[in-house]
């Protein structure tokens, strides 16, 4: 084939190549240049050919990359490498040019221009280093998250082994990054199982748990020091594989506590809803022993003084209840230390009224603290409450009890005058009664048109004192006469009563009062000495004393319980059985109305068996 | 006492007054005691009457003592009682009658017929 067609068909497969071929001499001139660049073609090849590598890189610095590794072809040595110029990327390989005696004429080069390559690869380094940082972003945020919640996290491959955990487990567990570090897993985890109160339970159960790797739980760790954990554990998977263990722990004493008391709380209140009271409050307190403590006690104030009402927990090394602190009696509640032991005091307070007081004497070695307070103030409102209840529904059950009383009393009081009547205005109409007889019925119907006048007037009064109606027409009056009139009127009434009244009557005794009211006061308190005297003698004196009269009725008759002597002023309130005492029982409460109503006093002073004396005092007028 | 007499037992002076004034106007003899000691001591004294009309709620000795003592003295286990109270009689109290306070004047004269089985004048 004639070299000139085979030289042409080279020159036209070399178009076809993106890149240049070229050949030069030992002075590195091109002897030969055929290209199909973006910067070479044809005419410019041409241009080209008689110019020397050294114009081309525009440097005669030997370690110019292009120069050298032509030199270094000149020498023998076939050169490959990658050349970049003016954005472009090639791949050059540069061999010594020999003639047929294989001496070295010359270089021969070839550049594929492989920018197009190039830059997928730099595409690919760029999405391969930004894939890079984004996982460790995604890492880093994941190790920030464990740390940053709350639950104490351990992650263990299936044979135990740790392979991460988050600073909360640390802390919950109370360990050191160094004793993960070097401890082995039986080491870590005997020591973290002797700061429970059950280590043998806890390890039975993490050697049950590991042994089938696909079972998740949740249970309870309880601490000896009180804590108490919430402990999941999941078994780590990717897709169906096991591949390890999440243990989480979740530090719930606090809810626990809250659960716990709550629990309590709602106990203690069944038994609180009990109107038995001291059943309830025994019962409240056998509940708080041993939960709150190792001896509980309850003192209600009665009569004005604390009384203790219930104590629980018998415990020989629990010392007493001591008495109450007085700054729980003042309405504090407070934490102290009696008898070397942590004791809590909580007043029971109703309507800012302290009315009892709950003490706790705490377990040996345990010192209360404030929430132990807290959970003790709200059963102490409880029992508070629930003991006002008792008392309103027993005051409640008394006060319909003596109403009942007082009800069935006034029926039968009436019954008796109506059946006089009854019997003297039918014997009257019968015509059978003769004139003595008749007589006698007539005086009997205007006895008894009085005593039920008297009745009617009593529970008016009762009924203008309920209703804060009860009105007084002040005049100057003299109370010797008063007092000698309701004792004619009271002796005209009971004309059988065989006992002496004696009056004695001293200084001036003038004052403004009532004049009706003043006499019913009389006539009730004389009425009564007749009633409750025995027939024995009655003494009443009335004497001035500093702006003020004192009137005493005394008996020598059957006297008042010392139990009753509070209670006789109350309406309805008789000392004694009704049934064998004529009265509605209300004529000491009249009384008593009456006085305070004129700015003075009564009182009582009796002994059983002895006799009765009752004592007024009343100011000669409003002013003094 | 005499043995047609009436004994009536009754704290209240006027109901008690009352009572012999209308059974003394029908012709019987009556009696009175304000309680039950005074009613015993009565009739131990001085016999059994013919009946005896008995409230209940008294001072010192009260109706329903009196009825049982009068019932565990063979002396007076046979003489007749009516209750006059102003609560019904309990049911287990042996009595002959009950009445309730206020009284219809027949009601009682009824009774009295009835128990006293004495004719009258």
């Amino acid at each position: 084939m004639p070299i000139t067609r085979t030289s042409d068909h080279l020159r036209l497969i070399l178009r076809q190549v993106p890149g240049a071929i070229w050949a030069t001499d030992t002075d590195l001139r091109l002897t030969y240049l055929q290209g199909q660049t973006p910067m070479l073609d044809d005419a410019s090849s041409q241009r080209l050919i008689g110019t020397t590598i050294y114009d081309f890189v525009r440097s005669h610095d030997p370690t110019e990359p292009v120069i050298a590794h032509h030199l270094a072809a000149l020498a023998g040595g076939r050169q490959s490498f990658e050349y970049t110029r003016r954005g472009r990327w090639f791949d050059v390989l540069i061999e010594p040019l020999r003639d047929e005696s294989r001496t070295i004429v010359g270089c021969v080069g070839a550049a594929i221009d492989i920018t197009d390559r190039h830059d997928a690869d730099d595409k690919l380094a760029r999405v391969e280093g930004e894939a890079t940082d984004r996982l460790g972003r995604s890492v880093s945020l994941l190790e920030a998250t464990l740390n940053a919640t709350a639950d104490g996290i351990l992650v263990a491959d299936p044979h135990g082994r740790i392979t991460a955990y988050n600073k909360r487990f640390l802390t919950l567990w109370r360990v050191t990054p160094a004793q993960i570090a070097r401890s082995d897993d039986r080491a870590l985890l005997s020591y973290v199982a002797s700061q429970l109160e059950d280590p043998q339970g806890f390890l039975d159960r993490v050697r049950e748990i590991y042994s089938s790797p696909e079972q998740s739980g949740i249970d309870e760790l309880r601490f000896k020091d009180g804590r108490v954990f919430e402990r999941v554990s999941l078994p780590q998977m990717i897709g169906d594989e096991v591949v390890g263990r999440v243990w989480s722990f979740r530090d719930v004493t606090v809810r626990e506590r809250l659960l716990r008391d709550a629990m309590f709380l709602s106990h203690a209140s069944q038994f609180l809803c009990s109107l038995d009271l001291e059943k309830a409050l025994q019962a409240v307190a056998n509940i708080a022993v041993p939960d709150l403590g190792a001896r509980c006690a309850i003192d209600l104030i009665q009569d004005g003084s604390p009384k203790r009402v219930v104590v629980a927990g018998g415990a020989a090394d629990a010392p007493p209840v001591p008495d109450l602190h007085p700054s729980v009696l003042a309405g504090h509640a407070t934490i102290y230390t009696a008898a070397s032991r942590s004791q809590v005091g909580v007043p029971l307070a109703c309507r800012d009224t302290v009315i009892g007081a709950l003490t706790v004497v705490a377990h040996a070695g345990r010192v209360f603290e404030a929430k132990d307070l807290e959970l003790l103030e709200d059963l102490a409102q409880r029992i508070a409450l629930s003991v006002d209840n008792a008392r309103l529904y027993e005051g409640a059950r008394q006060a319909l009890g003596s109403r009942d009383e007082f009800l069935s009393i006034a029926a039968h009081e009436i019954r008796g005058p109506l059946t006089s009547l009854h019997m003297a205005v039918q014997g009257l109409l019968r015509g059978t009664l003769s004139k003595a007889a008749a007589e006698t019925a007539l005086d009997v119907m205007q006895r008894e048109d009085r005593r039920l006048s008297q009745f009617v007037d009593e529970l008016l009064d009762l009924g203008r004192i309920r209703t804060g109606q009860l009105h007084f027409h002040l005049e100057e009056l003299d109370l010797g006469t008063i007092v000698r009139d309701a004792v004619s009127r009271v002796s005209g009434d009971l004309a059988d009563v065989a006992s002496g009244i004696t009056v004695k009557t001293e200084g001036n005794l003038t004052g403004e009062w009532d004049r009706f009211r003043l006499e019913q006061v009389l006539t009730n308190l004389i009425t009564n000495a007749v009633k409750y005297g025995e027939g024995k003698p009655i003494e009443i004196s009335a004497a001035r004393t500093d702006g003020r009269v004192r009137i005493i009725v005394a008996d020598h008759g059957i006297g008042i319980e010392p139990a009753m002597q509070d209670k006789i002023f109350d309406p309805y309130q008789r000392a004694v059985a009704a049934r064998h005492y004529g009265g509605l029982g209300l004529g000491l409460h009249i009384a008593k109305t009456i006085v305070e109503g004129l700015g003075g006093t009564i009182a009582v002073s009796s002994d059983p068996g002895t006799g009765s004396t009752f004592t007024v005092e009343l100011p000669v007028s409003r002013s003094t | 006492m005499h043995p047609h007499s009436i004994l009536v037992v009754d704290d209240d002076d006027d109901v008690r007054r009352m009572l012999c004034v209308i059974l003394e106007a029908e012709g019987y003899p009556a009696a009175e005691a304000s309680d039950g000691v005074e009613a015993l001591r009565l009739m131990r004294a001085e016999g059994p009457p013919a009946l005896v009309l008995v409230d209940l709620m008294m001072p010192r000795m009260d109706g329903e003592e009196l009825i049982r003592k009068m019932s565990q003295d063979p002396a007076l286990a046979q003489t007749p009682v009516a209750v006059v109270s102003g609560y019904p009689a309990p049911s287990t109290l042996p009595v002959s009658a009950r009445l309730v306070k206020p009284v219809e004047l027949g009601d009682l004269l009824e009774v009295v017929h009835r128990l006293s089985r004495v004719p009258t004048t």
